[in-house]
């Protein structure tokens, strides 16, 4: 059986990542910063689901290496790894302002958080790929990652984030040339607005009505017409984990209903 | 005249902006960490009106505050900004696959090749803003436009300039400011030696500092009025390769 790793897993990105994973014949193995939320997904997902779950903050490089060594050390090996950890809950006052009314302070924790903590996780699953004779990685990304794009009027409040979220997009690149001829596929999922944790849809649905109410387009839709759902991107990410993705390595797969096109 | 700042001004890439910049009459502004390089560079470049020296380590917040504060009141704007600063092994690393690369040097990298230009960008725009106008370039990197084996850090630092600088360029037009970014690839260094492969490219030579330094002349100049956001491959061909 295949077993995954996911950061963030408590997240509505990362627990829709698993519960999608799960449904393909995964068993998933899940770390997050918030262990009551990380309890109540992993009852959800069902105990036979699980390999393990782990409290942890994904910026913590030695705590990250521990738990993904550790996964593979009692499931006999690891085949998958998520980046799911990120979003901007831990990061008061990082986004939502133009970026010389940011305070520099405030890029270290975001560039941890969103950038170096996809290192740290790729870092520690490296090696035991290798030692598997492969596996598979999908890093969490963004739409805005793609581009300073849309919806423009939001990136630009969110150049810092944008710059973190390409950066992953490079990263992922430069794995799947460096591990491919070792069994290692890597890519990035590109999500545009889509819920989290933090913002639920319901949410979601009246921030694109205010954003309309205070400038006409702020809050325009994707193409598809709705925002994204957290099993929009969960779908995608299980297909690029899976054997029908056998010949996908370094892409970008933009989940944004088309907004990236605004 | 108009005034430029330029970082890691001491690189070879630095000596080819600075001199492409100079022929075309632009006072300078030269900053690196190597002070001393800096000098060098300076003493080879043609005559200009004015021209200023400064030692500046990017990651450095406080001296980057100042070191354009002293150059705004001491030349009265910064009409130019280019970002050179920044490299792998220039700051003594070595490529390494990312299974190998340890947590100080992908810190590193990030530090002075992203955080550096947002920290310069950061100080820069203010004087820019007040002043209604201005042009910044960065120095990117081919890399940063497809990842790169053994750099996984320096491409992810790199896409980050790219991509930044677009999302810039509604805040940064609201002044009448442009900016953008160039992609190198095969580019020489004094680090690399002649057969270092460069010659790979499609147009079969490595990039020369001075086909950096003309692209970012143009990029500065009221030729590229109507150009912002872009990130222009000045790699040869090689990107595609």
């Amino acid at each position: 059986m295949s077993i995954a790793f996911i950061t963030g897993g408590a997240g509505a990105i990362g627990r829709a990542c698993a519960r999608s994973l799960v449904s393909d014949g995964w068993r998933v193995a899940l770390a997050d910063i918030d262990g009551d939320e990380l309890q109540r997904v992993a009852v959800d997902l069902g105990k036979e689901n699980i390999a393990d779950i782990f409290i942890l903050d994904a910026t913590d490089f030695d705590a990250v290496h521990a738990a993904v060594k550790n996964t593979a050390e009692t499931n006999g090996g690891l085949n998958g790894l998520v980046t799911a950890a990120g979003g901007l809950r831990y990061i008061p006052g990082a986004k939502d302002a133009p970026f010389t009314e940011t305070a520099p302070e405030s890029w270290d924790r975001l560039i941890e958080v969103h950038l170096n903590a996809v290192y740290y996780a790729c870092h520690a699953t490296l090696p035991i790929f290798y030692e598997c004779g492969g596996g598979a990685i999908v890093n969490i990304a963004s739409a805005a990652g793609l581009r300073g794009g849309p919806p423009h009027l939001r990136q630009q409040n969110a150049s810092v984030y944008s710059a973190a979220k390409a950066g992953v997009i490079a990263l992922t690149q430069s794995i799947a040339q460096e591990a491919g001829s070792r069994g290692v596929r890597a890519n990035s999922v590109a999500p545009g607005r889509v819920e989290s944790r933090t913002k639920s849809w319901d949410e979601m649905q009246r921030m694109q009505k205010e954003e309309d109410a205070r400038l006409a387009g702020s809050g325009r839709l994707p193409p598809l017409g709705r925002f994204g759902r957290a099993a929009d991107v969960g779908e995608a990410v299980t297909f690029l984990m899976s054997e029908r993705a056998v010949f996908i390595t370094g892409a970008c797969l933009d989940v944004s209903g088309g907004i990236r096109l605004h | 005249m108009a005034l430029a700042l330029i970082t890691g001004a001491a690189s070879l890439m630095g000596e080819g902006i600075a001199l492409a910049l100079a022929a075309r009459g632009w006072n300078l502004m030269l900053t690196d960490i190597d002070e001393a390089g800096a000098r060098s560079v300076a003493a080879g470049l043609p005559k200009v009106d004015r021209l200023e020296i400064a030692r500046m380590d990017v990651t450095d917040r406080a001296r980057v505050r100042a070191v354009v504060e002293e150059t705004a009141a001491h030349f009265g704007a910064i009409d130019a900004l280019v970002n050179c600063a920044g490299g792998l092994r220039g700051l003594g690393l070595k490529p390494k696959p990312l299974a190998e690369l340890p947590p100080d040097e992908w810190r590193r990298v990030i530090d002075v090749n992203l955080k550096g230009v947002l920290n310069v960008v950061h100080a820069v725009l203010p004087v820019m803003k007040a002043q209604r106008r201005g042009a910044i370039v960065s120095i990117a990197a081919s890399r940063g436009l497809r990842g790169g084996r053994n750099a996984a850090h320096y491409s992810a630092a790199k896409a980050g300039i790219i991509v930044f600088t677009q999302t810039m360029v509604l805040e940064c037009a609201e002044y009448g400011v442009r900016i953008n970014s160039i992609a190198p690839g095969n580019a020489e260094a004094r680090w690399k030696t002649s057969d270092d492969g460069a010659t790979a490219a499609p147009l079969g030579r490595p990039t020369s500092a001075e086909d950096i330094g003309k692209a970012v002349a143009w990029l500065v100049s009221d030729d590229a009025a109507h150009v912002t956001g872009a990130c222009i491959d000045v790699s040869g061909g090689t990107t595609l390769y």
